[in-house]
């Protein structure tokens, strides 16, 4: 649609001139697209590997092992779930710019590298999980960690998956912090940067939009092929008590 | 099970640090901090105990984005978990399209807050708006003090529709099918049913979702930013949007601090007595 059209009171919402590309092309052409939605791409991807690792090992050591002040180390993670996290924005701030990470993807994605909930997720997956597997293991003289790795991860498969679908849709749409922590162009994340767009003088309604959906392309999709395992990821837990 | 006394911690090591780095020393920090003055640096001067609370409570602007926080809450908890049961009881019924309608009505989960701010920047608009068009109502929804907050609400509403549908709907599908079964052989009408064994059946999942959306809901401070950026005349301010431009606009990092504390407190307390209800009247199976 051209931008008359939008603006025009007499269309409704189908156009009557499709414009092919053109919105889409002046998007690229104004800004640096590419560049938000490969910046947009690494914080969900590595951001989510990363919270996979943490809950893993963390969830790992619940299920299988049993040590002191096991259940205190437990409610102190989840503990971090009662905590919101907007009210401490401020404070991360501070830490994260003496850590000299301002304006890097590790400053972005550094404080969302432990989710509680996957950790209480994956815990109890993993005390599903048959104890024969562990003692076997440990008769033929396999050590823990590769325990872990060859035999708890790859039977984790189906709940991994969800955990990494749903976690790649919050980070994809995390705004606030990436708002504070990038302070160069190049290092904005798609969110942040649409915004911008639309608070930039020249408001031009066909390229926003274009844009918009732009960064809107990958989440749906997710969604729409995927949602049994994000709903399984994300109601797990607490649909049962 | 067994026991090696240090390889658990070891495994725990990498979620513990980044929770004590960013979750529960930036916390403690925020708390003392609150009884400091604070340089334009963030460094704590000196302490002068309840003074920063002291000039925070005799703000007026306090109280205003106070109520404003505490109205935008009671009208967005119980709307967005009232039309998600809504949505689950209509696609509890199994038909053909109930794929279709899970799908449809999760959707908006996908978006992002930042995203649905720019869609509903558009339907708002008065002149060329999807509502203005449709309605034919010219109002300012963003600039009007009258509306603008109720315009804010809406927006996030219509994004928790969805998490809270997908959550009910996989609770209202845990409920045994006999139970109901012999409600309605009793001749059990809806309402009945609703409130005798759909309601205490999915307590747990709406304490779930009454707790987590107040959280949210007291935090409120993205669309403000992105839409209104606290007004038209100071009425959308909400507390954490306050406390953000404390913080970054006038850089009065004590302020921003104290009110960090108030609002965890604020919410903490709310939570403990959601808890307090939890013991009477939410059923868990």
């Amino acid at each position: 649609m051209t931008t008359q059209e939008i603006t025009d009171i007499n269309t409704f919402i189908l156009p009557k001139s499709f414009r092919n590309w053109s919105n889409f092309k002046e998007v690229f052409a104004m800004t640096d697209m590419n560049r938000l939605f490969i910046n947009s791409m690494i914080v969900a991807v590595v951001g989510t590997v990363g919270r996979i690792i943490t809950s893993t090992l963390a969830a790992f050591a619940f299920a299988f092992f049993d040590f002191k002040g096991k259940k205190f180390w437990f409610s102190f993670l989840m503990g971090s779930m009662m905590v919101p996290g907007d009210v401490l924005i401020f404070s991360n701030y501070v830490t994260v710019s003496r850590l000299g990470m301002m304006g890097s993807y590790l400053g972005i994605i550094i404080v969302y590298l432990v989710f509680a909930n996957y950790i209480f997720m994956l815990r109890q997956h993993m005390m599903s999980l048959p104890r024969e597997l562990f003692e076997a293991a440990k008769i033929d003289g396999c050590s823990n960690f590769r325990f872990f790795l060859t035999t708890v991860i790859p039977l984790s498969g189906s709940i991994l998956v969800s955990v990494f679908l749903s976690s790649f849709v919050g980070l994809w749409n995390i705004y606030l912090w990436p708002l504070l922590v990038t302070n160069t162009n190049e290092m904005r994340t798609i969110q942040v940067g649409i915004s911008m767009l639309s608070s930039a003088e020249q408001l031009s309604w066909g390229p926003i939009m274009a844009a918009t959906l732009i960064a809107l392309l990958p989440t749906v999709i997710i969604f729409t092929i995927s949602q049994k395992f994000i709903v399984k990821g994300l109601t797990a837990g607490a649909v049962k008590g | 099970m067994i026991k090696r006394k240090s390889e658990p911690y070891l495994y725990l090591i990498p979620a513990l640090t980044i929770v004590i780095l960013f979750v529960y020393y930036p916390f403690v920090k925020t708390i003392i901090s609150s009884f400091f003055k604070v340089d334009i640096y963030g460094n704590l001067k000196e302490f002068v105990a309840f003074n920063n609370y002291l000039k925070l409570f005799s703000n007026q602007n306090f109280y205003r984005a106070f109520s404003q926080t505490l109205l935008h809450t009671l009208m967005y908890v119980p709307i967005s978990i009232f039309i998600g049961l809504g949505l689950a009881f209509v696609s509890n019924q199994k038909s053909h399209f109930s794929r279709v309608y899970e799908t449809l009505f999760t959707l908006s989960m996908a978006i992002s807050v930042s995203i649905a701010c720019q869609i509903f920047r558009m339907i708002y608009n008065p002149s060329y708006g999807l509502l203005a068009k449709t309605f034919g109502i010219n109002i300012a929804w963003l600039t009007n003090k009258q509306y603008a907050l109720f315009a804010v609400t809406f927006i996030l509403i219509w994004i928790q529709i969805g998490f809270n549908y997908i959550y009910l709907s996989a609770s209202l599908k845990n409920i045994p099918e006999d139970i109901i079964e012999s409600a309605n052989i009793d001749g059990a009408g809806f309402f009945r049913k609703l409130f005798h064994i759909y309601i205490p059946m999915i307590s747990s999942s709406l304490f779930y979702l009454i707790v987590t959306s107040i959280i949210t809901g007291l935090t409120m401070i993205t669309p403000v930013l992105i839409l209104t950026e606290g007004g038209p005349q100071r009425s959308t301010q909400t507390m954490i949007y306050n406390m953000y431009v404390y913080a970054y606009n006038n850089s009065n990092y004590a302020m921003a601090y104290t009110y960090g504390v108030v609002v965890f407190f604020l919410v903490a307390i709310i939570v403990a007595i959601n808890f307090s209800f939890e013991r009477k009247s939410v059923f868990y199976r």
